[in-house]
């Protein structure tokens, strides 16, 4: 039931990034750059604060990969590895996190976005031949970063609603 | 570490070990996923859209529509309505003028064609027109800002080498395939995926093309020499080497494909020669030539593929 909901989640997220936030309908355009929340990203990291670290493992590969496959540029499993491994990290330190509070939420989201999306970019305009880019690919990814973490807490909201039924492990740190 | 230990210990070692297996695993997948062939991965994206992003056709980022570049203006543009006079007249005036810069434009594009037409006259190929992906559709190079610097093809220290078209295996194009313009070579098709192609530019220092030097003496066009065009390390020009040192070679000569060539239509316009020196006791000059057509500035192009349906002619 666990696994089940929280795939029912992530395909949700993924239809309603690929379906709501694209070009022309809630992707902000920013100095030529169209900025969109990472909800996957944001699923990922609700499971990295609230779920067992190996689980984290596995869900954050398979979120990345699932992210991978909808987008148009970059290499296939860059995301997968990117995501398994950050989110891992993250819920390494997850005690110092308030991760029931919307301040603390949002500022784990902008991080972590942040962090994938910079290594993202810069690694996949290296791999494509291009420059490393980097302070037009950290523009980038803070504007994605802000976009996903101020949409975060809605959908925390949403997750914790459903922490029984997702076994998520609520309260005992820092909260 | 410490909490994924004590979970091992709690759900026994089966669990665990099948935990550690997937940690090694997903990694190494990832990996193998990272490092496999444009061709694979777009296929797999093609094939997994449909579940995946049921709304978003994942295509539509990749490929550009030429019917839109063709199409015919509305004339529901042309409306002016209840509209002063004054005002009747400017949107008229805008209206022509977008016209006339359309027309130019497809002038452009049926004298091209015609002059390919005839160059390639008599060969059992066909011309799929295709268009170069702007920098900003490919890799995650998201930026106008990068795209300033990229679609001129300038680099800091380089220049662009590789670029993608909008036409793929649904096209059926093939590896190998020549890319063109009316003004001559722009490079050769590397790797096929279903709907986009990656195009190695003949300023590529992995490009190496059997090439004949065409010079105009007197009256005359004659080839003086032939040799292997291969790009310069930095990207930017195409050089010539086995040029033999009696060859009658000077700066201005065209630098075409060679009949020799097996994989090539022949007398293809490469370049034009910017610099030949010869340094003394050497045997072969030392051949420059600049790309007739400059990559960064070409938006749409040619691929030559073969006509299968063609009888076989004598060219």
């Amino acid at each position: 039931m666990r696994w089940l909901l929280l795939a029912i989640l992530g395909y949700g997220c993924l239809v309603a990034e690929t379906a709501l936030f694209r070009p022309g309908a809630l992707a902000l355009q920013v100095d030529a750059h169209w900025v969109r929340p990472d909800l996957l990203l944001a699923l990922g990291l609700f499971v990295a604060l609230f779920f067992d670290p190996t689980d984290v493992f596995i869900i954050g590969w398979v979120l990345g990969m699932a992210s991978d496959l909808v987008s148009i540029a970059g290499r296939l499993g860059l995301k997968a590895l990117l995501f398994c491994i950050i989110l891992f990290l993250v819920s390494q330190v997850r005690q110092v996190v308030p991760r029931t509070r919307i301040l603390g939420q949002s500022a784990a989201c902008l991080v972590t976005v942040f962090a994938v999306h910079l290594v993202w970019y810069t690694t996949t305009r290296l791999l494509a031949g291009g420059e490393l880019w980097l302070l037009r690919s950290a523009e980038e990814s803070i504007l994605d970063a802000l976009y996903t973490a101020a949409l975060a807490p809605y959908l925390f909201w949403l997750l914790l609603w459903l922490r029984e039924p997702l076994r998520a492990s609520v309260g005992g740190e820092r909260d | 570490m410490s909490l994924m230990s004590r979970r091992s210990r709690r759900s026994g070692g089966g669990s665990a070990r099948r935990e550690r297996w997937l940690l090694v695993v997903l990694p190494l997948v990832a990996l193998t996923l990272l490092f496999m062939p444009q061709s694979v991965t777009e296929r797999i994206r093609v094939w997994s859209a449909p579940v995946l992003a049921p709304v978003q056709d994942v295509t539509q980022g990749w490929t550009l529509d030429l019917a839109d570049h063709l199409r015919h203006p509305q004339a529901a543009s042309l409306d002016t309505g209840e509209l002063p006079p004054r005002e009747q007249v400017k949107i008229l005036e805008n209206a022509l003028a977008e016209a006339t810069a359309m027309l130019n434009d497809y002038d452009q594009r049926v004298r091209d064609l015609t002059r390919l037409r005839q160059d390639l006259n008599g060969l059992p190929c066909r011309l799929i027109p295709a268009r170069f992906i702007a920098p900003e559709m490919q890799g995650g190079s998201g930026s106008a800002r990068l795209a300033e610097g990229n679609d001129k093809g300038i680099r800091k220290g380089g220049a662009v080498i590789v670029r993608r078209l909008d036409r793929g295996a649904r096209e059926a194009l093939q590896r190998g395939e020549p890319v063109l313009t009316a003004a001559g070579l722009v490079g050769i098709v590397e790797e096929v995926g279903p709907v986009t192609s990656t195009l190695r530019l003949v300023t590529d220092p992995r490009t190496n093309l059997m090439v004949q030097v065409v010079a105009h003496r007197g009256d005359t066009w004659r080839a003086v020499a032939e040799g292997l065009a291969r790009g310069t390390e930095d990207g930017t020009a195409v050089r010539v080497l086995n040029v033999d040192h009696k060859a009658d070679i000077a700066p201005g000569d065209f630098v075409v494909t060679s009949p020799m060539s097996e994989s090539l239509p022949p007398y293809l316009v490469v370049g034009r020669v910017v610099r030949c020196d010869l340094k003394p006791a050497a045997l072969f000059y030392e051949v420059i030539v600049e790309p007739r057509v400059a990559a960064a500035d070409a938006r749409e192009v040619y691929v030559l593929t073969p006509d299968t349906q063609a009888p076989p002619t004598g060219r």
